[in-house]
């Protein structure tokens, strides 16, 4: 793909911003991690070899019957039996002594004084899901140690693997929602604004109106009617947040549609649609670009305020205002807290800063080294 | 081409027809915003535009020249009357129609920082028109951008450069090369210098009236600055108030105003003459220019004009031709026999005229 000339420009102007380049880059590292959270933090193996053939059950559902036992649900990997029974290739020894038959079948290779295919198991780097309960001893939120590198939360889940899952649900459901309500935002602004007059007078009083519903309210009755989804949110916050951009835009069509050069291309016979995409939306765009980190942090701070007070996603979800509001509720357990903030203190600054210089590689006057 | 527009030698073809052009403004108040009235700034221009002319349009700050210029390629709805080049009616086009009459038609804007979009380069600005009215490919708009470059005298590695890099005089000729992108016959130069410094003034002139011979182009050259008209221009419409109070051939315009908000105007231009400018003549008009929401009842001028009569508040003057090719809109200043051509009996007139008044 071959960059336009006023792109390439942009894009070295947004490399000359040495801070918000390598927060894209620490950005797109974490990221596209997250997006593998499944083979990072997971409590089912990546691969497993159970004799001689090769199982993926992060993929694919393995009833335990597949490794020779009792059970026709899917294999409780973190049980020692299953563990056992994959390693000594299903030995029936494997019920009344795993360990024993574990040590044995990988030592020599025999068990009971028959060889046996030894098999073996890969893990994820992260060995429990976001909501693996985990058998720990002593209290449930348990501090760091080497099992749990950021402790367990008070229902002995994993902090660090609901901190990835959680990271990537917050930047999704944030990334979606916004493109969402700035598409919508953009669109009826623009309508304002081109046309103005009558049009732009009704539309006004239309979103005075809408705008003083609170929306809050809102999503509290429809969480109590119906069982929230990610979706059904996405929607609500679509529905009250469009808004935000519709001003602005129509601040800038209305501006824009008065140009010297919006007239000249008119005098030079140009379409109203290619005057709208070429020359009056671009000068839109970049009052939008400095509102989208606003609305991409106020989206993933709106997801974790809904879920600190219960209204947001289902418990179950990897939710960071599910952390804090844990958080809150154990001050004796710390390391919720410190992740919690740390999680959101990295992941907003890094967007805003990425955000940052992508507003002013658009600005065509900044000037660059 | 001055001769051109005196009658006797072989009369060249009107380009443009402006018949009884009207551009009002409603002016909407109230609660419910209702049409309370109307500025009237262009409000009943009648003049016609010969094929390879330049026509001067002269007057003060805001009687209309602009909007005059730009209802005339309908950048404006226009109220009334009609424009008619190469024997269409651009005030009556459809507007699918009239996006295809644009290539003949082109203009220069005043400022030439907010004429072009900052977002584009050279190359794309140049070319857009190129985009919406031709089938060029890729190659050819590209060739077609150069020789464009050249002719208004812009360096070709420019192309890929934007606006902002550019220096006013410069940022002008990126506004006639667009302007040319698509061979018009007939421009509108909208006070194309009025943003730019006197030496660079000179040049996008000289530019303008060597395009005008290469090309065969015809101008409407709007401006305030009186010298410069007198440079360029083969005629010369006064405006004063939404109306051409005279329209006469460049040098018996300034050489001798007829209308008398004509000869206020042109009694404002300094001498280059140390020994002349101190003695110069002004005359200074009383009072400002009406309002154009709440133009005077009779003549536009009555309110200003230094020889006043009652009639003037009463009836208003028709623009009526009181020369060969000279046309005036005055109650006293009255046709001459098509007879009387000697220099003599003008001034006996003048001075008959003037007798009149007193």
């Amino acid at each position: 793909m071959v960059l336009s000339p006023l792109n390439q420009r942009r894009w070295r102007n947004f490399r000359a911003n040495r801070r918000a380049f390598w927060s894209l880059i620490v950005f797109s590292i974490l990221f596209g991690l997250s997006l593998f959270a499944e083979l990072l933090a997971n409590d089912k193996p990546i691969v497993v070899s159970y004799r001689g053939s090769l199982y993926f059950p992060i993929f694919k559902m393995y009833p335990e019957t597949a490794f020779g036992g009792d059970f026709k649900t899917e294999a409780v990997y973190r049980d020692i039996e299953v563990q056992c029974l994959i390693i000594a290739a299903g030995s029936e020894t494997c019920f009344d002594d795993p360990e024993a038959t574990i040590a044995s079948a990988r030592d020599s290779g025999t068990v009971d004084g028959e060889t046996v295919e030894t098999g073996w198991i890969v893990w994820p780097l992260i060995p429990y899901s976001f909501n693996t309960v985990n058998d720990i001893q002593g209290a449930a939120p348990s501090p760091p140690d080497a099992q749990h590198w950021l402790g367990t939360d008070d229902t002995a889940r994993d902090v660090l693997a609901r901190v990835i899952y959680g990271f990537r649900l917050s930047i999704l459901y944030a990334l979606v929602v916004t493109f969402l309500t700035s598409m919508t935002g953009v669109a009826a602004g623009a309508v304002q604004g081109y046309f103005g007059g009558l049009t732009d007078l009704i539309f006004q009083r239309v979103i005075e109106i809408w705008g003083a519903i609170p929306a809050l309210y809102v999503i509290i009755i429809v969480a109590a009617i119906v069982p929230m989804n990610f979706w059904l949110l996405v929607l609500l916050m679509l529905l009250f947040n469009w808004m935000s951009l519709a001003g602005l835009v129509r601040a800038e069509f209305l501006r824009a549609r008065n140009f010297e050069y919006v007239r000249a291309a008119r005098a030079l016979g140009v379409r109203d649609r290619t005057i709208i995409f070429r020359h009056v939306l671009p000068n839109a765009m970049v009052a939008t670009l400095t509102m989208l980190p606003f609305l991409v942090t106020g989206n993933i701070a709106g997801l974790a305020a809904l879920d600190f007070l219960g209204f947001g996603l289902p418990a179950s979800m990897p939710s960071l205002g599910e952390l804090t509001l844990q958080a809150k509720q154990n001050l004796q357990a710390p390391w919720l807290g410190f992740t919690a903030f740390f999680t959101f203190a990295i992941m907003l600054s890094l967007l805003v800063f990425i955000f940052e210089g992508v507003r002013d590689a658009f600005d065509p006057r900044k000037t660059f080294r | 081409m001055l001769d051109a527009a005196t009658p006797g030698t072989d009369k060249p073809r009107k380009l443009v027809e402006i018949t009884d052009l009207k551009m009002h403004f409603p002016i909407r108040s109230g609660l419910l915003r209702r049409h309370t009235g109307d500025i009237k700034a262009v409000d009943g221009v009648t003049f016609d535009i010969y094929e390879g002319e330049t026509l001067g349009l002269v007057g003060e700050s805001g009687c209309g020249k602009s909007t005059c210029g730009r209802a005339i390629l309908r950048l404006y709805e226009v109220t009334g009357g009609s424009v008619v080049i190469e024997g269409r009616d651009i005030a009556a086009l459809g507007p699918e129609e009239l996006r295809k009459t644009r290539p003949t038609m082109q203009m220069v804007f005043q400022d030439p920082q907010a004429s072009l979009n900052p977002r584009m380069t050279v190359a794309d600005i140049i070319g857009e028109p190129l985009n919406e009215h031709t089938t060029l490919s890729s190659k050819e708009k590209l060739a077609r951008i150069y020789e464009l470059m050249d002719q208004v005298g812009l360096n070709r590695a420019f192309a890929n450069r934007y606006p902002h890099e550019f220096s006013g005089g410069q940022r002008q000729r990126i506004g006639i090369a667009r302007a040319l992108a698509l061979n018009p016959k007939f421009i509108v130069c909208d006070e194309p210098i009025a943003a730019l410094d006197v030496s660079i003034q000179a040049q996008v002139v000289n530019l303008l009236e060597d395009l005008q011979d290469k090309l065969g182009l015809t101008y409407l050259f709007i401006s305030h600055d009186l010298s410069m008209v007198r440079h360029i221009a083969d005629r010369v419409a006064v405006m004063y108030l939404g109306r051409i109070v005279e329209l006469s051939p460049r040098d018996d315009l300034y050489e001798d105003p007829l209308h008398p908000y004509a000869k206020a105007l042109l009694s404002a231009v300094p001498e280059p003459d140390p020994a002349h400018e101190a003695v110069r003549q002004r005359i200074i008009l009383q009072g400002d220019v009406p309002s154009p929401a709440n133009p005077p009842k009779g003549c536009n001028f009555c309110t200003r004009c230094p020889e006043v009569q009652p009639l003037c508040h009463q009836q208003d003057p028709d623009l009526i031709e009181v020369r060969p090719g000279r046309y005036v809109a005055c109650h006293f200043v009255k046709p001459e026999k098509p007879t009387a051509g000697s220099t003599g009996g003008i001034e006996a007139k003048e001075r008959n005229q003037q007798g009149e008044r007193r």
